[in-house]
């Protein structure tokens, strides 16, 4: 999976509320290049398959499969494919597991099947043993101490810089000038990077007619 | 969908680099035979990859197989060409039909020649509004000219096109749009070499082999040359025939053709097919050869004998005069009448179709022009079909007037699957 690819796919869960889960591997979730994202109260695992299984039916299902055996781990699985290749998967068979599909292309990335959520029985990723929760504990208060401490030192500082203000202001004349000046602002605009996506056939990549044609009918 | 002269191209964009190919033809069986009622064919007409199966070896076989496109257009009344056309699409759509249940249907782009008539554009839509309405396979068509295609494919926003088919070719300046009203069309294409490779052949002694066209047309691509000028390549072959000497043998027959001290004749062949005017292929005319006509299909004229650097002018000064040096720029060639060899140690006389092209516009008075050969000649067209698709907003609708956008197929939301 490409870095872009990915960072729509993180991005359209992070609009759900739904955030990646940083140590996916010890919570026996699977690796990367697999993405595991959480909101807190449920994992979702997204498998992301590439031309190459998407053209060959065997490797298909042998994701899908492996998918399966994720079932304990993540409470909904998706397999996230390029919106080009969408037309080459048969979604019944993702429907009648319960794996959802996302797709994705230069503009959009949209959930085309939902995932079944699956109630999960399994271990909480908190620790196994009392003892672990009570070091976790102590450790999370210590850290409360030293926050509210810190914010003592800030609110102390607040009240300081208030007071310097005050001070300044009794110094000032009682009629200020004001000059305004022209400046320039640089403002960074985001272009788009066309169609360079390495999953695209090289035709389509970089060709400038994907821009030109996609804007007909806007002109009128 | 790219409805080539000989073979038909087709398939989603999921395939990548490579359409799925198969020949732009279809076969009428005769239902009433004996073979086809044991083998229980029941369809009308048979396209697709299989088709060679159902063949029977009948002498009424060349009524019964029908090739659509052979000249870029087809008669509004033709039925049976049609017929095929049809079963085409719907073979394409089949073969990639997704079985999920909630397929909406595909978004279908078909190319056809820059020079097909209006009722061409009507009869394609109407028969994929029928096959949409019977198979729920697809929800939106439009049509692209060829030319369009192959400059999509070229990653080319201003260029010329020339497309040299079998029997025409059509020189199409792009700017973003095809420019319609600057289109040339000639009526010349593969099969007037085949004609003037037959005449080598008469005069050299084989006479016998030109019933076979395949035989002719093999002829034309292994001997036949392009000279940069013609009179020079005469001239210099006639001098030193052993040089130019043109040899063939059919792989796995006993023919071999020799062309022996008439090899200086292998250059009429390429010759011809760029710029018929030469004085020496007037005594062919005169015997019989058919010369090539204007003809008027539609509301085009296609010209017979224009060499192929006049067309370019004649079809670049349509179009505005700022727009023209940008157009003469990049000169994209495409079709398998622009492919030809230039043997070793023949490369100070024989060329290849870009330099012959360049010399005839040097001809013209236009130089520095870029011209290139298509890259994957056989699939630029399904590529740029395939660009178009991909690009072309779903809610832009077809325009008459522009000639481009959507043509909604039933209520445009398609059907889901019922199988």
């Amino acid at each position: 999976m490409t870095e872009r690819a990915k960072s729509r796919l993180l991005e359209f869960f992070s609009l759900r509320g739904e955030e990646l889960v940083r140590n996916q591997s010890e919570l026996g979730l699977p690796p990367p290049p697999a993405l595991a994202v959480s909101d807190g109260k449920s994992v979702a695992v997204i498998l992301h398959l590439t031309k190459e299984e998407l053209l060959n039916g065997n490797a298909l299902l042998r994701t899908v499969v492996n998918a399966a055996a994720h079932r304990g781990r993540a409470n909904r699985l998706y397999i996230a494919i390029p919106k080009l290749y969408a037309a080459s998967v048969d979604g019944s068979i993702l429907q009648e597991n319960g794996i959802g599909l996302v797709v994705y292309d230069e503009k959009r990335v949209f959930e085309s099947i939902p995932a079944r959520n699956v109630e999960l029985d399994v271990e909480q990723p908190q620790g196994d043993s009392l003892s672990e929760i009570r070091s976790e504990l102590a450790e999370t208060r210590q850290e409360v101490r030293s926050l509210e401490a810190a914010l003592l030192s800030a609110s102390r500082e607040i009240k300081d810089l208030k007071e310097a203000v005050r001070d300044l202001e009794s110094r000032r004349p009682a009629k200020a000038t004001v000059r305004a000046e022209r400046s320039r602002v640089r403002v960074a605009v985001e272009v788009p990077e066309g169609s360079d996506d390495e999953s695209l056939p090289s035709f389509l990549r970089g060709n400038p007619w994907v821009e030109v044609l996609s804007g007909r009918g806007e002109e009128e | 969908m790219d409805f080539g002269t000989s073979d038909y191209k087709y398939g989603p964009i999921s395939l990548g680099e490579t359409p799925e190919v198969t020949e732009n033809r279809g076969y009428f069986p005769d239902k009433r035979s004996i073979m086809s009622k044991i083998s229980g064919v029941t369809a009308d007409v048979v396209v697709g990859k299989e088709t060679p199966l159902y063949l029977e070896a009948k002498e009424d076989l060349a009524s019964r197989l029908v090739y659509p496109m052979r000249n870029g257009v087809i008669d509004k009344d033709d039925d049976r060409a049609w017929t095929v056309v049809k079963e085409l699409v719907r073979y394409a759509l089949r073969a990639f039909a997704p079985a999920d249940p909630k397929f909406k249907g595909f978004f279908a782009v078909g190319s056809l020649s820059a020079i097909v008539p209006r009722y061409m554009y009507e009869k394609f839509f109407d028969l994929c509004a029928e096959v949409a309405d019977e198979s729920g396979l697809m929800t939106r068509a439009t049509i692209i000219p060829q030319p369009l295609a192959v400059a999509i494919s070229h990653k080319a926003l201003t260029c010329v096109v020339i497309e040299s088919g079998h029997g025409n070719g059509q020189i199409a300046p792009i700017s973003k749009y095809p420019i319609r009203n600057a289109l040339v069309a000639l009526n010349r294409g593969g099969a007037d070499g085949n004609h003037i490779a037959a005449e080598v052949l008469k005069d050299s002694g084989y006479a016998d082999l030109v019933g076979e066209e395949a035989m002719i047309r093999r002829v034309k691509e292994n001997i036949g040359l392009v000279p940069l000028d013609l009179d020079k390549a005469i001239a210099a072959a006639k001098s030193d025939p052993e040089r130019f000497r043109a040899k063939y043998k059919v792989e796995g027959t006993r023919v071999e053709i020799d062309l022996a001290e008439n090899s200086w004749m292998r250059f009429l062949i390429g010759e011809y097919v760029f710029d018929p005017n030469n004085e020496i292929f007037q005594s062919y005319f005169s015997r019989g050869m058919p010369k090539p006509r204007d003809v008027r299909i539609g509301d085009v004229t296609f010209r017979g004998m224009q060499d192929l650097g006049e067309a370019i002018v004649e079809s670049v000064e349509r179009t505005p005069v700022e727009l023209q040096p940008y157009l003469y720029r990049q000169i994209i060639l495409s079709g398998g009448n622009f492919n030809w060899i230039v043997p070793k140690g023949l490369d100070d006389v024989a060329v290849d179709s870009k330099a012959k092209i360049r010399a005839l516009l040097v001809k013209h008075g236009i130089e520095g022009s870029d011209v290139v050969m298509s890259e994957s000649p056989q699939f630029s067209v399904w590529r740029g079909a395939i660009v178009y698709g991909y690009s072309v907003p779903e809610d832009y609708k077809w325009t008459w007037e522009r000639m481009e956008g959507w043509v909604t197929l039933g209520d445009g939301k398609g059907k889901e699957q019922t199988a």
